[in-house]
This record gives C-alpha cells, structure tokens and sequence, in this order.
C-alpha cells in the first residue's frame, strides 16, 4: 500500500530522473505536500499467470445471439426506412425528369414554331426571288444526250 | 459501521441522478408539447413550408394546316411582375431590374411610380407587368436578384403565327388574357384553352419538387387539322390583294373549296391583319372583326341566274334549248319600271340566257315558275341559310320569307320580287354561301357543308394524341345529277363564249358565271358595284370551286374578278395535282358543242326557229374556229354494242361516257366531227325492243 504523494513522488522522479539526465545536473522535483496526503490507494497485487480461461458455451452463444439480434435489428431499420428514402430519391427524379419533359416539349414547339415560319410560302417565295434566277444562256451546260435520246436540246 | 465518505458519495449521485431525471422530465415534457400538444400547428407549419398546390397550365391547342405544319402554336413562358407598392425605391429597383431584362431604367421607374401614385384605392396600383415572355438568358439573370427584390416570375404562353399574314381570317388572334378575338381562335375558344387543372407538390428547401401528386386532372386544349392548304392560302391572298389594286376595289374576298366534300382550302379577305399584333392599328382591328367572306353578305346580283336557270331545267319547265324572247332589252312590267338587259337581245335559248347573262330571260323563267319554286330552290342551294362554318359570327345573308304572315309584315316577298331575285337583286349572299352554291352544280347536285375543321386531337399526359371525331353534317341531296351536268356545260359556255372570258384557266376546263350589282347608297346609285365571279374547274370532274367578290370596284363582274378566278384556281389545280383536260396554247377553245342535243341530225331536223334569231344563236354559240382546234374525228358508235363500242374507242385513244346498256341509240358530239383535246364522247345505250 501506497499513499497519493508517494505514488506522485514516483511519477515525479521517474521523469526527473530523465530530465535531470538530459540536463546533466540533478533538480529536486518533489511535490510538496499535498493537503489530505492520508489518503491511501490500495494495490492489490493480482497474479493471473494461473488463470484459465473457461469456455462458457451458454455465454458464448448468448453474446453471439445479441450481437445478431442487434445486426438483424439494424438490417431491419435500414430496411424499414431504405424504401421511403429511395422512393424519395427516386420520386425527385422523377419531379425533375418531368420538368425535363414539360422543358423540352415546349422546346419542340419553339421549334416547329421555327420550322413552319422557315417553310413558309411567304418565306420561301422571297428566299427564291433573292437567290435563285433564271441562268444565262451562255451559263447553261447540257447533259450529252443518252443512247436512246431520240431528240434533245442541242 | 458505514464510511462516511461513501455515504457523501451516494448522496451527490443522488443528486445528480435527480437532476439528470428532472431534465430529462422536462425534454420529455417538451417533446410531448411539441409533438402532442403542438402538433397540428407544426404539421401546418411544415405543409404551408413545404407543401404547395400548384396549376397544371393547360397549353392552348395548335391550329394545323392541311400538311400538319402549325398555323397558330403555343409556347410556354415566363414573365416578370412586381407589386409597385412593395417598391420603396423606384429608382434603385429600376436600375439594377431593367438592365437585367434589357429595359429602360427610366421607362421601369416611371411605370412603377405612376402606380404609387394612384393611391392606397387606385385599380391596378398593386401589379405590374414589367416584361412579358423573357428569355433563358434574363431568367438567369433575376435569379441572382430574387433575394434581393420582391419580384414574381409567373407562368405565361406566347401564342405564334409562323406564317403571319396567312389565312389571318381564318385562324384569327388572341388577346392579352389568351382569349381568343377573331377567327377559329374566338369561335373554337373553349376546344383551344383546355381547362387548367392542380397538383400537390412536397417541395423541398430549393424549391424543386419531391413528389406530386394530381388532385385534379387538366384538359390540355384541343389541336385543330384545318382544310387550309397552305400554298392555295397564300397565293390566293397574294392575287386577291392584286386583284383588288387593279380593279380599283376597296375590299375583296376569295373563298376556294372542294366542292365534293365541302373542305375550304383557302379562304382570305383584304383587307387583312397581321394576328401577331397584340395592339394592332385601327385599321387592323377593323379588318380583324371584319371576315368578309363569311359575315357581310351583299347582292349577289347575276350569280343568281345559275341558280334560277338550275330551277327552270330542273323542274322540266324549260330544256337548255327552249327559246326565250328577250324582249330587244326592255320588258315592260305593269306599274313599274321596265327590267333591263345591259345588250339588247331578241330570242336567246335558256342556256343563251345563262351565257349572255340575260335579266330579261330570268325573270321570265322565274314568272313561268313562280315564286314558290323560286323559293324553293333558292334554299335548295343554301340562300338564306349559314353553312355551319366554324367561324364566329356567320350571317346567313339576306332572304325574306316568300309568304307574309300579315299584311303589316315587311319581311317578306312583295308581289313582284321573284322577278328580281331571279338575277341577284334583294337578296344577299356571303362568299362561302355562294361557294356551297356553287358546289351544288359541281359535285352532282349535294348540298354539302363547308367546314375548316377536318381534325381534331388532344394530347394526353402520356405523350400520346387522344383522335376526337369530327362531325360534320352529311351531304345532302337537292338536285338531279343529269340537271348539274347540264348547268357546268353552259356555266363552261359563260367562260368559252359568254361573260367569263378573263377567266379562262390555260390547259384547264372551267365553268363559272359573273355578277355585278350596282351599289345604291344614300338615296342614289354610286357607280361602284360589288362585282363577283364563281365558278369550279375542271369540268367533268370540278376539284375545285373559287368565288372571288371585289367590293366597291367600278369594274364589272369578270373585268374585276375573272382574272383573279383564274389565277387562284390554276394555283389550287396545280397544288392539287389535277391533270390538265384542255391544250395548255388554247385558252378559249372552241364550245363543247358535244352536249348540245341540237347538233343531233335528227334534233337538227326537228327544230324550227324564227331565222333572225336563228342567226343570231348561232353567232353567240359558234365562235371562230381555233387553229389549234384539231383533233380525231368522232365515229359512229350508233348501232353498237357496249363493248364494241368500248374496244373500238380504246383502239383510237377516244374517251367515252356510257350511260345506260344495250345497244347505242345516241352519242354526243355527232359522227364525224371533230372531238376537241380532252373532251369526252357521251353514248346512250338502250335495250333493244
């Protein structure tokens, strides 16, 4: 048995010892007395060198059994809850490929819309005055005519 | 005995372990506060954060051309709008919103402050449109701006006319509510707008849905197939507009159907709007409330006389070939004024009458066959009633009742008004009731109803086109088919020989007849007149019928008209694919004499006319000889079985109509004339006795 500040002067004289080595003098790192230093701190010295441990099969298969009683109860929460937060995932993307949709509808209006102005009578009718007229003769090249051509243009 | 040290101890855990209880007791308590006591709020609470009902937009329908390419389509969009009086400094607003959406500052602040200042009761004080229809680019833009200002970005439609001015009338426009104000827009309105419907959306911190559900369903609206050919549409607008300009007319309109089905391939009026105005001119407006074609009828004036010469050969009064004495231009009625020709004519036969146009000699068939037949047929070919067109505001012209419930009633026929109505006067017709008309003749005699609407669909929430069944009133017998024969030859007849000549279609067949009606206004006659052709094309086998009307114009019926007529009609066969019946070099070829049964040898020996007039049939029906009138000449069929006939025929390249079985007893045109290009030759068989 032991008191508080003899286990103290210990601890202290262990590390003064190693730093009064690496410092190369000796210092004096003694506690002071501590108030209550009555106070004792038992020991027990316990020798375990003969202590065999027992197979308890009954303990062994209980601890087994919690610890599979709580991996199960686990399985069983996250499957419980795995299903909504995945209906939730999926009900998001769900949302979002709807928007898509809506988006590129309303994008293939934009370009029907486009298309038919485009194509329009009106539209053609000036693009055709604009770019194309009538060659001059001169520009004009035949095709030879084929074998059975009975009459052709030149 | 007890140490006193373990004894201090375990009260000290006792104490903590009382503390540690009394807080857990009120964690406890506060959670049944919470989530017992304070449920439904916080329920209420989360569903007003995270829950929100939102309007399933129901696009506007589509308005389709014949060729399925969109005459009016709908885009969705977003616009910007603020509550003016949550602005507490225009200016500021102004300058950071409006070059975000590429406005003016200035123009945004006024705006906002013109609305502050109508006061806390002003109307419209607490909204305003900033930008309608705003584009990706400027939606990036305010949504860096959205924490900073209190603006809304609401849910529009942009409703587009790709082919802009074409067939205006027809499709009409919508207002700035969406509603539409002219045309199939305002008429098939409700079909268009659908009707919105709702959803509950879970919406998390971001504002992007969760999950939704719909608690009502939406009505996407209605896309329309319409009849309108696009090409036929435009190139009508563009020769009715040059029409008008040349013929010095102050409006026009032209309306080209399918006389077999009723289908309006173009239907067009000037002047015209451009319906992607959304605050048009006043004078667009006036032109968008004002469809010509279908809600302003006028006189019809001589167009009337097919439909008078129709009646006297149909009831068996008269034959193309009854003679009629057309009183020298002047015929006399008791207590009134004489009726008179524009030329002087002594004894022309019915179809005569037709063809020289006539007054005189309607208004005798019509004496000879009473106002109650002429009545009668006058509805027979639709006068006086609406086609049923899907377009707002259909007149259904002008015909009074032929009998008076009292002495007192105005509304009705005056003693002597079947003598006017014969040619066209006190009566009015729209454009399209003179189109069904018209059809009548050319499509044997059904009465058919014209209509714009060939298609209709919805689109589902799957994606998919739910077909909607189209009604439309089914033809209706009202003539003889043998009569409407009879009537396109001499209407052939007005174009080769009579009135119609401008408006002969190279390469084309095409019967029609003109009219003019002078325009009394304000107690005098105004020299104007609403001058008019109608007419179908080809012939045998008319695809198509086309009613051209000039208002106001000082020109008469096919001077103003006829030119257009052929224009357009020759743009709609040339659409529609229709072979050419006729040389393309010969455009007013010889008469088809083939139908007239006094070339017949043993008609020709039968019929006794007074010489004079005699002369003066045969100058009317027997122009001079077209050099380019050369053709196989017609055999003799008489005598001859049905299928020697057919062989022998198919052997010379010839066309033949049979009509009857047996043996051939006659044939149109006579043996050994000449058979114009594409005409046929009629032969009637009977079974020998």
């Amino acid at each position: 048995m032991t008191t508080l500040s003899a286990l103290w002067d210990w601890l202290a004289a262990s590390k003064a010892v190693s730093g009064s080595a690496a410092n190369g003098g000796d210092t004096d790192f003694r506690l002071r007395t501590l108030p209550r230093e009555e106070i004792h701190v038992y020991v027990k010295p316990i020798d375990n060198t003969k202590v065999v441990m027992l197979v308890d099969k009954k303990d062994w298969a209980a601890s087994l059994g919690m610890a599979g009683g709580v991996v199960v109860a686990s399985l069983l929460l996250i499957a419980l809850l795995l299903p909504g937060g995945f209906n939730l995932l999926a009900s998001h993307r769900m949302e979002q490929l709807k928007n898509e949709r809506e988006m590129l509808v309303n994008e293939l209006r934009d370009l029907r819309s486009q298309e038919a102005e485009m194509r329009s009578p009106q539209n053609l009718e000036q693009w055709a005055g604009e770019r194309f007229s009538t060659p001059q003769a001169a520009s004009v090249v035949f095709a030879p005519p084929t074998k059975g051509t009975v009459a052709s243009l030149r | 005995m007890e140490n006193p040290i373990d004894q201090k101890a375990a009260r000290r855990a006792i104490l903590v372990g009382r503390i540690a209880f009394v807080w857990a007791l009120m964690i406890v308590a506060r959670l049944i506060y919470l989530q017992v006591v304070k449920h439904e709020d916080y329920v209420k609470a989360a569903a007003s954060q995270q829950l929100h009902t939102l309007e399933i937009p129901a696009v506007r329908g589509e308005l389709l051309a014949r060729d399925q390419s969109p005459l009016a389509i709908s885009i969705r969009t977003e616009s910007v709008a603020v509550n003016p009086m949550r602005v507490k400094d225009p200016d500021f607003f102004a300058s950071v919103m409006a070059p975000a959406l590429g406005l003016k500052p200035e123009d945004v602040a006024r705006e906002i402050r013109q609305r502050q200042d109508r006061g806390k009761k002003g109307s419209g004080r607490g909204f305003l449109m900033i930008k309608r229809h705003i584009t990706a680019e400027e939606r990036d833009r305010l949504n860096f701006l959205r924490r900073t200002f209190q603006f809304e970005i609401l849910d529009d439609a942009r409703r587009e006319y790709p082919n802009g001015l074409t067939a205006a009338h027809v499709v009409g426009s919508i207002d700035a509510e969406g509603n539409g104000n002219a045309g199939l827009e305002q008429k098939i309105n409700e079909d268009l707008r659908g009707k919105p419907g709702k959803m509950m959306v879970l919406q998390g911190s971001r504002q992007d849905n969760y999950v939704s559900w719909v608690t009502q369903d939406s009505l996407q609206g209605v896309n329309l197939t319409l009849s309108i050919d696009r090409v036929i549409q435009h190139d009508a607008e563009k020769f009715l507009e040059e029409g008008v300009k040349a013929s010095g007319a102050e409006k026009g309109t032209v309306v080209v159907m399918d006389p077999q089905t009723g289908e309006i391939l173009a239907m067009t009026n000037y002047p015209t709007f451009d319906p992607r105005h959304e605050t048009p001119t006043p004078g667009e407006a006036a032109a968008r409330h004002s469809n010509i074609a279908v809600q302003i009828p006028c006189e019809p004036g001589s167009v009337m006389k097919m439909i008078t010469v129709t009646m006297g050969i149909d009831t068996g009064r008269f034959t193309p070939e009854t003679q009629i004495f057309c009183e020298n231009g002047a015929f006399p009625r008791p207590n009134r004024k004489p009726i008179h020709d524009v030329h002087r004519y002594g004894t022309l036969d019915v179809a005569g009458v037709l063809i020289k146009s006539s007054n005189i000699g309607v208004a005798k068939i019509s004496l000879a066959s009473g106002p109650k037949s002429l009545y009668e047929y006058l509805k027979k070919f639709g006068i006086g009633d609406k086609t049923g067109i899907e377009l707002p505001a259909e007149s259904r012209g002008i015909l009074r009742k032929q009998e008076c419930t009292s002495n007192a009633d105005t509304n009705c026929w005056t003693p002597t008004s079947h003598e006017y109505i014969a040619f066209g006067h006190e009566v009015g017709a729209t454009a399209v009731q003179l189109a069904r008309a018209v059809s009548v003749i050319a499509n044997g005699g059904l009465l058919v109803q014209p209509h714009l609407v060939i298609g209709k669909s919805r689109p589902r929430p799957d994606g998919r086109m739910e077909k909607i069944p189209v009604e439309i009133k089914p033809p209706q017998r009202v003539l003889r088919p043998e009569t409407c024969f009879t009537i396109r030859r001499i209407m052939e007849r007005v174009i080769l020989e009579g009135t119609g000549k401008p408006a002969a279609i190279p390469g084309y067949s095409a019967g029609g007849k003109t009219g003019s009606a002078e325009i009394f206004e304000n107690g005098a006659w105004q020299n104007r007149h609403n001058s008019s052709f109608i007419g179908f094309a080809p012939v045998t086998n008319p695809r198509v019928v086309v009613v051209v009307t000039m208002n106001r114009t000082p020109k008469l019926g096919a001077i103003a008209a006829g030119p257009a007529f052929k224009k357009v009609a020759e743009t709609a066969l040339r659409v529609l694919q229709v072979p050419k019946d006729q040389p393309e070099t010969d455009v007013t070829p010889k008469g088809p004499r083939m139908l007239e049964s006094n070339e017949l040898p043993e008609n020709r020996r039968a019929e006794k006319k007074p010489e004079p007039e005699k002369k003066q049939e045969e100058v009317a029906a027997e122009p001079e000889a077209s050099p380019n009138l050369v053709g196989p000449r017609v055999p003799d069929f008489r005598g001859k079985t049905m299928v020697a006939v057919l062989r022998e025929s198919a052997e010379l390249g010839l066309q033949v109509e049979t009509i009857g079985r047996g043996q051939a007893r006659q044939q149109r045109p006579a043996p050994g004339t000449i058979l114009p290009a594409g005409a046929r030759i009629q032969v009637q068989f009977s079974v020998t006795q």
